[in-house]
């Protein structure tokens, strides 16, 4: 499919969308009963699935950290997620890039310090690729993580955007993603406005264009949050309101 | 510390408050940096008198403290300790002599993969976590190891503490019907031990469909409704 022009002179994406426009997101917590925290975070058509057990024993003794909890990501994705079915393999060098953003972003958000020699093992599953993948992944993660009670400094939120057709672009969706132009990927503490991470792809931008483009995923972000903060107060008042005995 | 958010929902990151007086006591999910109070975990914020405060999450994960009753599961023997599992993030120490009238001679003989009723007296982020099965008068009340007639089950971490509290009659109603030897760990696990594996899984069915109400009569109409199985 040739598509000429990804904003159309009304201002309209090609789903739809306006430039600075979201797609409908669905967050879903605590939905598996073996692990200690998950979260099922919905993005237009992209969904995935995120689960945290731990602080458990270090599997394997050579990677435990004296004075610190080890991290070990583990990433899948659904051989039906993509649009062509394949199989990626646990050394794909997507997935190997896909587990050092997500371990790079929460190792300094989370206090790890509190559980020396243990390891804390996150397990991501794309149930369906649709852009902004990496994004919904940190934003699962943390979902999945405030489920399990495993302490952290603030909350982490993800965003993607791009410069296409001179517009700068929120949310893409996987035909934007694969479109050309340069994506960027932003993850924020939402509490402290700082930056935790950012990842550019076929970076070649002017950077005046940057700026413009990270104001806009910083936004997006924050927009995010709002969404994130709702459904965890919501899922916080449903236990409260099951397990009243806790409470008094 | 002055704070209008006593009772409700926080977030990790939200700022609590500044610290005015020397004598505030913080807990679970919260830490100071510079002069702010800052939360760490999702949940709902408490406050006792004398300025402690803390967060009340509803977490499956066991955190060691202090006194907790536990339910442990022996992995191994090393000399005269024995390393237990908690279901912390660590293994937990037992020493031999940690029972009743234990001596180099009559030392307790525990097989791998048998339970234990331990008290926690040791709980600490770079020390290993020490376990003992006497009280405070070396006497055993009730600690040791469990008979292996017995059933372990699993639960959430405020079932059993609500249920160690003694804020649902589940137990009490049951023992109404069949008779039974039970023992609650804090860390979510429950022994049960009764004459009849049809009686063990009427127990744990009622205590795990129980959780989350206090209501007598709700209850027992649930313990009522399982019971009738055997009728």
């Amino acid at each position: 499919m040739e598509i000429s022009e990804y904003v159309n002179p009304e201002g309209l994406r090609i789903d739809g969308r306006r430039r600075k426009e979201l797609r409908k997101i669905e967050i879903e917590m605590g939905k598996l009963e073996q692990v200690d925290g998950s979260a099922l975070f919905v993005e237009g058509f992209t969904r995935v699935m995120a689960s945290v057990c731990g602080p458990k024993e270090v599997e394997n003794r050579s990677k435990a950290v004296e004075d610190k909890a080890f991290i070990s990501v583990e990433f899948l994705s659904a051989t039906f997620s993509t649009r062509k079915r394949t199989k990626m393999s646990k050394k794909d060098r997507r997935v190997l890039e896909i587990c050092s953003i997500i371990r790079k972003t929460f190792e300094p958000v989370l206090q790890l310090e509190l559980f020396p020699e243990s390891e804390i093992s996150i397990f991501i599953q794309v149930l369906q690729a649709d852009g902004g993948v990496e994004s919904a992944c940190i934003n699962a993660v943390t979902l999945a993580l405030i489920d399990a009670g495993i302490p952290m400094i603030d909350f982490v939120c993800s965003c993607t955007g791009t410069y296409l057709d001179s517009f700068c672009i929120l949310d893409t969706n996987f035909i934007e993603e694969t479109a050309g132009g340069s994506i960027l990927i932003a993850a924020i503490l939402a509490k402290s406005k700082k930056v935790v991470s950012t990842q550019m792809k076929i970076s070649r931008l002017k950077m005046e264009n940057f700026t413009e483009l990270l104001e806009l995923v910083v936004d997006g972000c924050s927009r995010i949050y709002d969404l994130m903060e709702d459904a965890t107060r919501k899922r916080t008042k449903e236990q409260l309101n099951s397990q009243t005995a806790l409470i008094k | 510390m002055e704070t209008q958010k006593v009772g409700q929902v926080i977030l990790p990151g939200e700022i609590i408050g500044k610290i005015k007086s020397t004598s505030l006591k913080i807990g679970n999910g919260l830490n100071i940096e510079e002069d702010k109070v800052i939360a760490t975990k999702g949940g709902i914020l408490q406050y006792q008198e004398k300025d402690k405060y803390w967060i009340s999450n509803f977490q499956k994960r066991y955190v060691p403290k202090m006194d907790h009753m536990v339910i442990g599961i022996i992995i191994n023997q090393h000399g005269e300790n024995y390393s237990v599992d908690i279901g912390s993030a660590s293994r937990a120490t037992l020493s031999i002599f940690g029972f009743e009238g234990a001596t180099k001679k009559t030392r307790p003989n525990l097989e791998n993969r048998s339970a234990v009723y331990a008290r926690v007296i040791q709980a600490d982020k770079d020390l290993e976590t020490e376990l003992i099965c006497i009280d405070k008068r070396q006497k055993s009340s009730g600690f040791g190891p469990l008979d292996d007639q017995g059933y372990i089950f699993k639960c959430s971490l405020s079932l059993a503490e609500s249920l160690l509290m003694n804020k649902t009659p589940v137990i009490k109603l049951l023992s109404n019907y069949i008779p039974f030897e039970i023992a609650i760990g804090i860390n979510g696990r429950i022994w049960v031990k009764s004459e009849k594996p049809n009686h063990t899984i009427i127990i744990v069915n009622s205590i795990i469909q129980t959780e989350g109400t206090e209501n007598e009569t709700e209850i027992s109409k649930i313990i009522k409704k399982n019971i009738s199985v055997l009728l």
